[in-house]
């Protein structure tokens, strides 16, 4: 089975032996944060901190300069990456969270009707629901079908006059299903509706490029598909996006019009305020350009470790009950009778040095469409590191917790 | 008067970047310095070129979407 071996193999050698030396640690939660990160990453970031830490945009002197740099390669990159030919609609936030923050924010200015669906991660359903609360919204979660899939239909029928804003999660964290964006996309532009996506989890993994995709706005997260460092993220903008309508949450030092007390009006300035993580932006460089050449070793690798575990969890896991689908991207939900998922991660940790993550992974709404709600699953979820020797390991770990529990009577 | 150089100055440094590898990438030399106080307030530099390239820049960067604040020749 093609495994594509050629992504770990110029990074195995140095990856392996520092988690050889924490004991075997096997890492399934790569959702929510990607680990390890490639060498590269981590060289990136020491080398900003060490060589060029100084402050981008803001003073003369070329240490200055060399930081101001990699924010435009960063800014560039990510451009390239998302289909964008103007690198200044590349806006940098802290995470995905901060950056669905002052999208959704930023536009619900007015009145006006939203709608998302029911596989949004809380960084989108809890600022809309503060809306909703506040009167400023009308907000329709459609329901998709049995996986949360929504289609166009659902949108026609939804529409209101008023209807401004769409809002996509691309891909489930919970269960690795996939929205078909661009048909919404094209949609949405055909009814005036402006769309963002989430792409926390599908940015590395599946290809978005805003003009074929019609998309208006993503929100990426620097730290998981993307394999950088925590604490980088942002948005990217089409290249036909007014980012007018935007209003900045924040204002204040940008580097620029430094005489002047008004706010610049210009991208990506408007949104900056305050001194960028530089070195999270250098480590994010190096993940784009790692992402870039593996692209299709990494979808690959993704699917069949995904297909892997599945098909021999349910071989031989007595009482599992997975939530994902065979077509699923290195997302995986799965429930054992008569075990609770906490009992099953805390086990899975400090027994078998194996990290999974339980209960309702930042999305109520997920879980209460997949029946979850509110013990949650167990996901497992898959990066470019993992290996299918370790997916038997953990079906043994599983296996034996299973043996336990009807000799205990848990 | 004759002049030697031409400082093209951008509203914020991430204009001032793409404009700099805009013109590396074709090959037009250039030189980031320091925006003079007395020229403007921006903290931040600037693009030092020859006078005789500041056109083809011009045209180049006006090509590119580059937005440009002013140009200052010295
Ligand atoms: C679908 C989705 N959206 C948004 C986020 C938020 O990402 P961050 O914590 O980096 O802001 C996550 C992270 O778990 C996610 O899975």
């Amino acid at each position: 089975m093609y495994f594509g071996f050629l992504i770990s193999d110029q990074y195995k050698v140095s990856v392996m032996k520092k988690l050889e030396s924490q004991n075997n640690l096997i890492y399934f939660d790569n959702a929510a944060t990607t680990f390890p990160k490639p060498e590269t990453v981590i060289e990136a970031v020491v080398e900003c901190m060490r060589m060029y830490g100084a402050n981008p945009g803001r003073s003369g002197h070329w240490l200055s300069v060399k930081a101001s740099d990699i924010v435009f390669k960063t800014r560039l990159a990510l451009a390239n990456l998302f289909g964008v030919s103007n690198p200044m609609h590349v806006v940098f936030e802290s995470n995905a969270t901060s950056a669905l923050n002052l999208a959704i924010k930023g536009l619900l200015s007015g009145k006006g009707h939203v709608m998302t669906t029911s596989i949004e991660h809380n960084s989108t359903i809890r600022p809309l629901h503060r809306f909703e609360k506040d009167g400023v919204i009308i907000l329709d979660i459609l329901e998709g079908d049995s996986r949360g899939v929504v289609s166009v239909s659902e949108f026609k029928k939804a529409k209101k006059n008023n209807s401004k804003l769409v809002v996509i999660n691309h891909m489930s964290n919970v269960t690795g299903v996939v929205q078909p964006i661009r048909e919404i996309g094209k949609w949405c532009r055909e009814n005036n509706i402006i769309s963002i996506v989430d792409c926390s989890q599908s940015a590395g993994v599946i290809d978005i490029d805003l003009k074929k995709d019609f998309i208006d706005i993503v929100a990426f997260t620097g730290h998981k598909g993307l394999y950088g460092p925590m604490g980088i993220g942002g948005l990217v903008l089409s290249d036909s996006f007014d980012y007018r309508m935007i209003k900045p949450l924040k204002e204040g030092g940008t580097g620029s019009l430094s005489d002047e007390i008004n706010h610049p009006c210009f991208l990506p300035d408007i949104f900056e305020s305050g001194t960028l993580n530089v070195p999270g932006i250098a480590g994010l460089l190096k993940g784009i350009e790692y992402v870039t050449e593996f692209r299709e070793e990494i979808e690959t690798k993704k699917r069949e470790l995904s297909r892997y575990f599945i098909a021999k969890a349910l071989k031989k896991v007595e009482g599992i009950k997975i939530y994902s689908g065979m077509d699923s991207l290195g997302v995986i939900s799965f429930t054992i009778k008569g075990l609770s998922p906490s009992h099953i991660t805390n086990i899975l940790s400090e027994n078998y040095n194996i990290m999974s993550r339980q209960g309702l992974h930042c999305s109520p709404l997920s879980h209460r469409k997949i029946g979850t709600f509110p013990e949650g699953t167990v996901r497992f979820s898959f990066g470019v590191f993992n290996t299918t020797k370790e997916i038997d390991i953990a079906i043994k770990c599983l296996n034996k917790l299973v043996k336990e529990k009807s000799k205990n009577g848990v | 008067m004759e002049f030697n150089h031409s400082l093209i100055l951008f509203y914020s440094s991430n204009y001032t970047m793409w404009a700099n590898n805009v013109l590396q990438d074709d090959g037009i030399i250039c030189k980031l310095v320091a925006v003079p106080r007395e020229i403007s307030s921006n903290c931040g530099h600037c693009i030092k070129i020859e006078f005789a390239l500041k056109e083809k820049a011009h045209e180049l960067l006006t090509r590119k979407h580059v937005k440009i604040d002013r140009i200052v020749d010295i």
